[in-house]
Parts: C-alpha cells; structure tokens; sequence
C-alpha cells in the first residue's frame, strides 16, 4: 500500500470488458506502490479474473452503472476504509502511471482537493467540440473537462460518496461543477497520456452516444452558469 | 336523465371504481392513492353531472364549457408527469447507491471467504 508522506491513497479503475489491456494497468500500478481496486462493470469477458491475477481488489457491480456509477462505488470503498485520497484512472491503458506522483502533488501538499490530469494533444474533435462547448455554457475555463485521470482528496471522497451525487451520469464536467459549487479547489495537471490500445470509449463510442452526452452535460452547465471560472493552479 | 348523462355516468363510475379496485388491492401505495382519490372522485362527479362544467364555464367566462374538462384533464396529466419524473430520479438515485452498496458487500462476502477458505487450508492437510 503506498504510503506517500501521510495518506492513504488508493487507485480506482472502472472497467468494462477490458481484458486486453487491465492486466498491465494493474500491474504498472502496483509497480508504483499504489493499492488498486478494479470496479468491474458489467464485463462479459474475463476482465474480472485478469485484474484480480495482476494483484488488484475487484469489486464487481451488480447491476452496470456506467462510468461514474463504478467511480463512485470506488470512492465509496475508498471512503468506508479509510483512505485519505483517491486516484481515478481509465483501464485501456491511455493513462501512465508514473504521472500517478505529479498528479498527486498539489492534493498532498494542499493546494488544491481535486486534480485532474490533463494532455490537450489526446482529444479529437468529438471530444475538443464538446470541451469548447462546456467552456462556453458553463463559463469555466478547464483544459480537459472529460480526462478521467483524477486525484479526488478526502474532502472531495466525502462529497462525492454523498447520496444526492447519484444523480451525476459521467466524470466529467458535472464533478467539477458540484466540487467548485462547495467549495473545494480543482487543479488541472499537465500529464502525457497514451492512445488507446485496445476497445473504443465508452463515451465517444457513437454519435448518438456524443449527443446524448452533449445534451445532458450542456444541460447540467446551464443550470450552473453562475459558476465563476476554476483556478488553474498548475 | 339524457343518453349522454348515462354514458358519462357509466364512465365516471368505471373508472372511480376500477380505481378504488386498486387502491383496496393494494395495487397502489397509499401516497399515490390520495392523488387517484381525487382523480376518482373527479371522475364521479362530472361523469354523472356533467353539467358541472357549464356551472364552472359560466363562472370563469369560458366560452366552451366542455374544454374546461379537457383542460384540467391536461393540467393534472402534466402534473401527474413532472411528480413522476421527480419520483423517478429519487429512485434512480437509491437504486444506484443500493447497487454500490450491495456489490461492496458482495465483494466484502468474497474477499472474507476466501481468506476463511486460506486459513482452513492448513487444518485440511
């Protein structure tokens, strides 16, 4: 278990039908002396076995939640035992772990509760369109409001476990709205990520999909426009 | 009492009692069923007199004493929605943490078997 300087942190992968690629995700991980839970979103394939062999704790939904859905299980596992800070991260390998430690730097020392991990070079024009958008709507000025690559402190853990954050869909830009609406500092961190290996996203997958997501989370950013502009703090 | 009277009558009478059907079958929770009461006896009322919507038009200066009906049928239709789809999203949101919890104490149920399971090893041998 990683014990950097005095909290506790815990790295969470959700994972749907990742089997090509969680194995090593895992292990690279651990390499860098990190616990990992796996949250198994209704894989059909052998994701679950793959993870628990590289050496994570898997816990596997019930019923599929989607993305947020299986990060909030994790933080909620993250928070009833006791850990001080939680990393997300996706598990088709686009995210390397040694950024693990920048990522974590302005959440250890306090100067922010939240960090994301942000690499402007990885988004396509799906994914630029809908974070010019986001900007736009909801008058924040993020890099990267869709980077799952996140470092959440135990202030952010407590509020996001909280029964009425049920009601968000996606990491994305409604966390951030709702972690800046009480209070709490989000810095984004200049991180390098990979193309993805394997699979294909779960939130870019389809047209109709990007429609969907563009509808719900311009929706969520109009009801928020009284939202002042995030600091960047790296 | 004129054919329409009866039809009306009959109308309102159905759905009044399919509806009090229900809610003594316990087919519908006794904090939807007060809302259904209403409906019922809304039902009753300009089913057998209907020309309750006339006495109501003449009071409100409808030219069209039948849309009276129609209107408030679309009012409590809309309202009915709106609660249901706030309902909807109170369930959703325990549904979801209902899920979370209970996989994490699947999960927990697991990892405790199979250190159970490990530490009886030994005593097999």
């Amino acid at each position: 278990m990683k014990q950097s300087k005095s909290a506790r942190v815990m790295v969470i992968i959700p994972a749907r039908n990742e089997e090509e690629t969680i194995g090593q995700v895992v292990a690279e991980v651990r390499r860098q002396n990190f616990s990992v839970l796996v949250v198994n979103d209704g894989s059909t394939d052998s994701t679950e076995a793959v993870a628990r062999s590289a050496g994570a704790h898997v816990v596997t939904l019930v019923y599929p939640l989607g993305v947020w859905g299986a990060i909030q299980t994790g933080l909620r596992y993250a928070h009833y035992r006791g850990y001080d800070v939680a990393i997300t991260m996706d598990a088709d390998g686009q995210h390397i772990p040694e950024f693990l430690e920048d990522l974590l730097r302005p959440v250890e020392d306090g100067f922010a509760d939240v960090a994301v991990g942000v690499y402007p070079d990885r988004l396509s024009v799906a994914r630029l369109l809908a974070v010019r958008f986001f900007r736009k709507v909801a008058g924040v000025s993020f890099i990267d409001v869709t980077s799952g690559m996140r470092v959440y402190g135990k202030k952010a853990i407590e509020l996001l476990v909280d029964e009425k954050v049920a009601g968000i869909e996606y990491q994305d830009l409604g966390v951030l709205l709702l972690l800046i609406e009480n209070g709490l500092k989000v810095a984004e961190v200049p991180v390098r990520m990979e193309r993805r290996v394997s699979g294909k996203s779960r939130l870019f997958s389809s047209w109709f999909v990007v429609g969907s997501y563009l509808l719900y989370t311009g929706t969520l950013a109009l009801g928020k426009t009284r939202i002042i502009n995030a600091r960047i703090k790296e | 009492m004129a054919l329409y009277n009866v039809i009306t009558a009959i109308s309102g009478l159905c759905l009044a009692g399919l509806i009090f059907f229900l809610i003594r079958r316990d087919y519908l929770h006794p904090f939807y069923s007060f809302w259904w009461i209403l409906i019922a006896l809304s039902a009753l009322a300009f089913g057998v007199y209907p020309e309750l919507s006339d006495y109501i038009a003449v009071r409100l200066k409808v030219g069209y004493p039948p849309v009276i009906v129609i209107v408030m049928a679309i009012v409590v239709l809309f309202a009915k929605s709106l609660l249901m789809d706030i309902e909807r999203t109170r369930q959703k949101c325990a549904i979801r943490k209902l899920v979370q919890e209970v996989s994490l104490l699947k999960g927990e149920l697991q990892w405790l078997k199979e250190k159970v399971e490990k530490d009886e090893k030994p005593e097999e041998f």
